[in-house]
């Protein structure tokens, strides 16, 4: 399983890149990959649709460091750009943004600890499109609340509460 | 006894309070046994989480957003502009250099132009070996006539800093070579870690070797050339398919614009003649999926895919035309 990079490495990787050493862009990109691409596949739920985005979103990437824009935080900055271009996918492709999901009367505590993760998996692809999202993004790529406020556009404590809502949400699935 | 609030625990497990509040939990957990085993469930669920939200990748992707070769069967043919003894050579000779060469390295393009103009069509009429022999030295004139322009825009570099200038340029050209050669056989799909590699080596290495007047006026000459090239090999793949396309004269424009800037920081393209040139720029626009959504928002949806047919083929073929020389050299 990939574990969130940690910042600090992935801020050297990243300065390294601008300096010109490959071999560093080369690591922080394959690194990136798979919390890019699974961002975009619960997003677009759809492969290709995920891997063009994927590749739009490094393609950018490369663009900034070439162009010497300083990039603070990269997997947020990488997540947003993804999130935004798929966005716009679903968009032009005629289908619904989902909405904001009822709120839950009581977040359920029950955690789901004992079950297989292809079951879990299957449950949180049955989520509404944030739930998805903000649950992805903290416990795959392990954004922070304010990180994922930036990236959703939201109030620091609004991505707080989604994120307690998210897993209440699953887990109530899960208990069905 | 009072137990934590269970959202709090959730917060714990998570990794989302800091310092004293993480104290604080730590320090009941500690004492209360019910909270700590919630505490415990939470963790091992945040990790299968994690571990439930792990895609795997489609095969190949890294590697094809990388542009990292694919094993070959064929072995690669290099198609590199100078080397070793030629080179040394070069660089020896380089004392008094400027204008003469230029006038020289002129004719040279206009006679191998003019060669390849006149050979039969295709390469499987072609006598290969005659064509491979003309592309590599008309790729070498090539650098050899803009290295001169660059170098007689500014007089003032000494010997040393001619060389430093030489090697700079050379490095970039062979490494384009090298990746157009890998891009043509197939090899890569993609070269954007490779090509933003290169645009920053080349002004690096002149930074590195010419003092800051010099590299100032070498610099500016490179930007300026590279955006004429960028700007030729645009207009002449609109020109290609404006009527094929159905384009309108404001389209048109714009399309050579957006295809302009897309290329404009490459500071190899001067180096490339306007054959290489022109599918540099159409490969910016045929390869992968990243370009196309933009050049979809310029046209309608007819002249889109016309557009990105002709750059397809244009693609295409020239690809075609250097596996079947390799194959043949």
């Amino acid at each position: 399983m990939t574990q969130p990079l940690e910042s600090e490495h992935e801020k050297a990787l990243l300065r390294d890149w601008a300096r010109g050493n490959r071999a560093s862009g080369e690591e922080l990109l394959r690194a990136m990959l798979p919390g890019i691409f699974g961002l975009c596949l619960r997003m677009l739920r759809n492969e290709a649709d995920a891997q063009d985005v994927a590749q739009e979103t490094f393609a950018r990437m490369c663009d900034e460091v070439r162009k010497g824009t300083e990039i603070l935080n990269v997997k947020k900055w990488a997540a947003t750009v993804a999130m935004n271009r798929a966005i716009d996918v679903t968009r032009r492709r005629g289908r619904e943004v989902e909405l904001e999901p009822e709120a839950f009367a009581a977040p359920e505590v029950e955690p789901v600890d004992s079950l297989e993760t292809d079951v879990i998996r299957r449950w949180i692809d049955e989520l509404p499109q944030r739930y998805r999202l903000v649950i992805h993004y903290h416990f795959f790529m392990g954004l922070k609340p304010r990180e994922i406020a930036e990236t959703m556009g939201l109030e620091d404590g609004t991505a707080r509460v989604l994120l307690h809502r998210a897993v209440a949400a699953l887990r109530k699935a899960a208990g069905q | 006894m009072n137990h934590l609030e269970p959202e709090r625990i959730e917060e714990y497990a998570w990794g989302l309070l800091g310092g004293r509040e993480e104290r604080e939990v730590e320090a009941h957990l500690s004492e209360c046994g019910e909270c700590a085993r919630l505490a415990e469930r939470l963790r091992v669920e945040a990790r299968k989480i994690g571990e439930a939200l792990a895609e795997p990748l489609p095969a190949g992707l890294a590697d094809r957003i990388l542009g990292a070769p694919k094993p070959i069967a064929v072995p690669r043919r290099r198609l590199s502009p100078l080397a070793g003894a030629a080179a040394a050579v070069l660089f020896a000779a380089l004392a008094g250099w400027a204008w003469r060469e230029q006038a020289a390295a002129k004719d040279r393009v206009r006679e191998l132009e003019a060669r390849l103009a006149a050979m039969p069509k295709g390469p499987a009429e072609a006598n290969p070996d005659e064509l491979v022999s003309i592309l590599d030295r008309l790729v070498d004139a090539e650098a050899e006539r803009n290295l001169a322009d660059l170098v007689a825009s500014a007089p003032e570099l000494d010997e040393n800093e001619n060389a430093a200038l030489r090697r700079a340029v050379l490095a970039t050209t062979d490494s384009t070579a090298d990746m157009l050669d890998r891009w043509f056989a197939g090899e890569i799909d993609t070269d954007m870690i490779l090509a933003t590699d290169m645009a920053a080596g080349l002004d690096r290495d002149l930074a590195a070797a010419l003092d800051a007047p010099e590299y100032r006026a070498v610099s500016e000459k490179l930007q300026r050339s590279s955006r004429e090239a960028a700007s030729g090999a645009a207009r002449s793949l609109v020109r290609d398919l404006q009527d094929a396309a159905g384009l309108d004269t404001a389209q048109a424009a714009a399309l050579e614009t957006w295809l302009t800037d897309q290329c404009a920081w490459r500071r190899d393209l001067p180096f490339f003649p306007e054959a290489a040139r022109k599918a540099l720029v159409a490969r910016h626009v045929a390869g992968g999926g990243v370009l196309r959504k933009d050049v979809k928002a310029l046209l309608n949806e007819q002249q889109a895919v016309k557009v990105l047919a002709y750059m397809s083929r244009a693609d295409e073929a020239r690809k075609k035309m250097w596996v079947d020389l390799r194959k043949k050299s």
